[in-house]
């Protein structure tokens, strides 16, 4: 939609050049003639001519080129063209005039003739110059277009494919557990059920928007905590700290609880013990931090700069969120794996 | 009677295979394990006729404890596993079932047992194979066993691999250990960019090699930092030219 304003733009300037060298140049061949003392009815006539050649000119120029760039080696081909052009312009100036003008008075045209050349070639260099100059300007520009355009589309299809990850290995675990629990445990069974089905009614509907606030994503992921320590037992463990004031920060959906739930995988899969989960939440002048804490065996993995396993995702999504490589980090404290999440508040 | 283990880390995932079992009286469990350590200990205590197995597991995953056992019980695998997994359990004639597991699926899993129970015929799972068709990423640990003690060795500690027989032996910076696994499965599961396979005998990790001499016609000599040394074929040269860009 934008082309037909960047062209409307681009034929304003060539009729304003256009007529604005016509109306200089004739002033100034006009007043050189003047100073040169050859007659008015001679030099109002040079004037006019040579001044409408140069327009002519000057318009084939601009049409002749309109989507012209030379490459880098090829600036040479637009100097020598410029100088054909101010041949050619200089022949029909010349050319009209003998046909207008006695002969007698036209001994001061020849010797002119040096002058007028170079005072055109150096026009239609400006204006050639002025015309490559806008034409990369104007591939720029749609340039610029298309890399936002498909860079947008990829974003889209990202983050939905992001979303849509929704761990069937959890679902069917649960489901595994619910149908042990129907047995001897009916009342847990059900309450199970209800939470399974509160959290995956908390997946779908965050479909929609990027962004809720910290209350509800902590509720979602409590949900989720709730149904892991089902799963597993006493074994599983955790403690969420944090302030009221918060709760109404934002935080893009669905970043807290992948981020738990690798916590979980790396603690719990890595150690035989017993494993509390430490979610911290802090805000400090428009920035949440959340930390994330797990145990975990040091010397069994690879101290990889950046992040772990299944990081490298809610990094990316961070990265189209906000532009940012570094709001996610990891560190380790002993045997405590800490992974920092860094919310700005916009 | 028959001998049962149930390793998975989920005590309800256990209680529901209990449960189903409680129809077979002829079954027995033994042992109920959390993870593949137990799953090991537990194994070599009992020498149970039949385990059933988890996959995801701390510590040690069902595969890896598989690897560590010299002599293998019958296994069903217990797993949550989505459908383009089973197809490579099938593909290698591999008992499994699928949480949450149906009671008719688990009556027809404990009579195909029976069968192979009665007729005595032992099948050995080749992990190798399977985790080869389950396409899984490339290897990031490899489990030994060392003495008594079970060893994982992260990826990044290998300097090379060189062929010992049936075993491999894996040179790390805490030595040496032996590991019962071919080096064409190495091969395959290491990460291409990493690993090289340099020789019929030895797989080097590429940021370990130091200098590479030529010893005879089209043979060469590699130097590691650690100072071991490593034989290099012609094609074995070729395959390093690609990666380094020698």
């Amino acid at each position: 939609m934008q082309k037909p304003i960047v062209e409307q733009s681009k034929r304003s300037i060539i009729h304003a050049t256009s007529w604005i060298i016509f109306v200089l140049y004739f002033l100034i061949i006009y007043g050189l003639l003047w100073w040169s003392k050859i007659g008015r009815s001679v030099s109002i006539y040079d004037a006019l001519i040579s001044s409408l050649t140069i327009t002519a000119i000057t318009y084939i120029v601009y049409s002749s080129q309109q989507y012209y760039i030379p490459n880098k080696r090829n600036y040479w081909k637009l100097f020598s063209l410029a100088a054909i052009f101010a041949l050619i312009s200089i022949t029909i100036t010349r050319f009209i005039i003998v046909q207008f003008l006695p002969d007698e008075e036209l001994m001061y045209l020849n010797f002119s003739l040096p002058f007028r050349f170079v005072i055109n070639f150096l026009i239609i260099t400006c204006v050639m110059t002025i015309n490559v100059f806008w034409n990369i300007q104007e591939e720029l520009l749609s340039n610029k277009k298309r890399k936002d355009e498909s860079e947008k589309m990829v974003r889209d299809a990202e983050l939905y494919n992001l979303r849509q990850q929704l761990q069937p290995h959890f679902l069917f675990n649960s489901l595994n557990s619910i149908i042990a629990l129907i047995g001897n445990q009916p009342k847990e069974a059900r309450n199970m059920v209800f939470q399974l089905s509160d959290f995956l009614r908390g997946t779908m509907r965050k479909d929609d928007k990027q962004f809720s606030n910290v209350e509800e994503e902590l509720n979602h992921l409590i949900l989720y905590l709730d149904i892991e320590k089902v799963r597993f037992g006493h074994r599983l463990d955790t403690e969420i700290d944090y302030h009221e004031e918060l709760l109404k920060a934002n935080i893009p959906v669905m970043i807290l609880q992948p981020l738990v739930e690798n916590a979980i995988k790396f603690g719990l899969y890595n150690v035989t013990e017993q494993v509390t989960i430490k979610i911290s939440l802090t805000l400090d002048q428009q920035l949440l931090t959340i930390k994330i804490y797990n145990p975990f065996e040091p010397n069994q993995y690879e101290q990889k700069k950046g992040t772990g396993f299944g990081l490298s995702s809610i990094q990316r999504r961070l990265y189209l969120l906000f532009g940012r490589t570094d709001l996610l980090q990891t560190e380790t404290q002993g045997n405590i794996f800490i992974s920092i999440l860094r919310i700005p508040q916009l | 009677m028959i001998k049962t283990i149930l390793i998975d880390d989920e005590p309800l995932a256990r209680s529901m295979v209990l449960e189903y079992l409680q129809q077979f009286p002829e079954f027995q469990v033994l042992a109920e394990c959390n993870d593949g350590f137990e799953g090991v200990k537990a194994i070599q205590q009992h020498q149970p006729d039949l385990v059933f197995l988890d996959i995801q597991m701390p510590k040690l995953t069902g595969f890896e404890m598989l690897e560590l056992l010299d002599q293998q019980p019958h296994i069903i695998f217990t797993t949550a596993f989505d459908e383009f997994a089973l197809k490579a359990f099938e593909k290698n004639a591999i008992d499994y079932l699928l949480k949450p597991i149906r009671p008719d699926r688990f009556e027809k899993a404990i009579d195909k047992f029976k069968l192979s129970f009665q007729s005595q015929t032992k099948t050995k799972i080749d992990t190798d194979k399977l985790q080869e068709s389950l396409a899984e990423e490339t290897l990031e640990r490899i489990v030994v066993k060392n003495g008594a003690q079970i060893k994982i060795i992260p990826i990044h500690q290998i300097n090379y691999l060189e062929a010992y027989d049936d075993y491999v032996k894996i040179h790390t910076n805490d030595g040496m250990f032996l590991k019962n696994k071919t080096m064409s499965s190495f091969e395959k599961q290491l990460n291409p960019k990493q690993f090289v396979r340099v020789h019929r005998s030895f797989i080097v990790k590429v940021d370990q090699l130091q200098k590479i001499e030529p010893m005879e016609k089209d043979s060469y000599i590699a130097t590691l930092t650690t100072g071991g040394k490593v034989n290099i074929s012609k094609s074995g040269y070729a395959r390093l030219k690609q990666i380094i860009g020698l």
